[in-house]
């Protein structure tokens, strides 16, 4: 199909992506991914390895050296295993996507400007933030965009998965957020929300209580529900 | 007056190295994948910037500057080890410590362990531009290779986590299975 024509190098998605393009190169390339949902997984997968590359660095394990000259590390079984300790107690705090990513705001934007009217493409929106003024952002953009889609009568699916901060979005006891996911499932019923069974597992581990709301079903790993979307060329998109 | 101006560049220069130190750590350590030579490397890195100080112009190009001494620090403790082309990997190879069970605890260990699969050279640079955002010329400069190269070892990297990280993940998933734990209620 349309392949040749948008036919973009694993070098420019690459270089689109660590914005290294002058604006006409960005323009060529950003139509390509609105229009060859190839280019536009590409572009996604590249997106999430990013994100996954920043957050196994973000905290990196603190070294017990207390030597402090030369290069040449001795026996380090003891520290390695007590620096590793260290990322335990990091780890449990930070979620595995807990930080800041791509723009939810602008992707969102451009689906609901643009995408009615350009290719049909599934989204996956990713919560990760515990912050409401942030989940509200992202749910008035989603709203927004079933709407756009409702009125012109196009099909789209729509996942709202959550994990870390993002599960305050499904947890009961959150009137706020419980009045807006019934009154968004009811009406649309191409959107879904999903909580990630891992990022439960962590929480009750830690003594929390987790009830979610009725109208939330539990995705094994957010993780490997994205990637699996995005395998079926779904977009994704980061809160 | 003079005296006084050396003295508040000394004292600008290292704290300006100070604020820098964490950001030094964390590429030496996604580099080495051993936060006991990571902190050695940055600590030596350090020695030198301090020692070699006047070679630096201008403020603005220290973090490149900075890191151009970390990896040439990073490379003469390669060829001291001689572990240029065969780098060890034996570092993971007692993963089964209790943290172990933490799920994003392995996430992270899953792609450092991907990361550290990589060759060198391509690590480096991917790690520069995904960690310090820095741009790809400023990447050539600090590893002092040209920038097609940059692109190239950028490309290959990427394609080879994504081989390892999101291939195999999904084709071992099957399809996606979501549970549903409560019957809606309307």
């Amino acid at each position: 199909m349309s392949q040749n024509k948008h036919f973009i190098s694993d070098e420019e998605l690459s270089a689109f992506l660590d914005e290294q393009l002058d604006a006409n190169e960005r323009d060529r390339i950003l139509s390509a991914i609105n229009a060859d949902s190839h280019v536009n997984q590409r572009m996604n997968e590249l997106r999430l390895l990013r994100d996954m590359v920043q957050h196994a660095y973000e905290q990196p394990p603190r070294s017990d050296n207390t030597k402090h000259h030369g290069v040449v590390s001795g026996n380090s079984n003891t520290r390695w295993a007590m620096a590793a300790c260290m990322v335990l107690c990091f780890g449990m705090v930070l979620g595995w996507f807990g930080h800041q990513g791509v723009t939810t705001e602008r992707q969102l934007a451009s689906l609901s400007d643009h995408g009615v009217s350009a290719q049909l493409s599934n989204v996956i929106l990713h919560l990760t933030s515990a912050d409401a003024g942030r989940i509200n952002a992202s749910l008035d953009r989603a709203e927004q965009v079933l709407a756009g889609y409702k009125t012109n009568d196009k099909d789209l699916k729509l996942e709202i998965i959550a994990n870390d901060g993002g599960l305050k979005l499904m947890r009961s006891g959150e009137p706020s957020f419980q009045q807006r996911i019934r009154a968004l499932t009811e009406q649309y019923p191409n959107v879904k929300f999903l909580a990630c069974a891992k990022a439960i597992k962590n929480l009750q581990e830690k003594g929390v209580d987790v009830d979610l709301l009725p109208e939330v079903e539990v995705a094994p790993s957010a993780l490997k529900q994205i990637i699996q979307r995005m395998q079926q060329d779904w977009r994704y998109i980061k809160a | 007056m003079k005296l006084l101006d050396v003295l508040c560049k000394g004292r600008e220069f290292e704290q300006a190295l100070a604020k820098n130190r964490q950001r030094l750590f964390r590429i030496a350590f996604a580099w080495s994948h051993n936060s006991d030579i990571a902190d050695d490397l940055v600590q030596e890195a350090c020695s030198k910037a301090l020692r070699q100080r006047k070679q630096l112009r201008d403020m603005d190009s220290l973090g490149p500057w900075l890191f151009r001494i970390l990896k040439n620090t990073w490379h003469d403790y390669l060829r001291c080890k001689k572990e240029m082309i065969e780098y060890d990997e034996s570092v993971y190879a007692d993963e089964q410590t209790p943290e172990s069970v933490n799920s994003r605890y392995e996430t992270v260990q899953r792609v450092r362990q991907a990361m550290q699969s990589l060759p060198i050279g391509q690590r480096e640079v991917l790690t520069l531009v995904d960690l310090e955002r820095c741009s790809y010329a400023e990447v050539a400069e600090i590893l002092e290779i040209p920038a097609g190269t940059v692109m190239s070892r950028l490309c290959r990297a990427r394609r080879h986590l994504k081989a390892i990280l999101l291939d195999q993940v999904a084709s071992q998933e099957g399809s996606a299975e979501v549970v549903k734990l409560r019957s809606r209620r309307r």
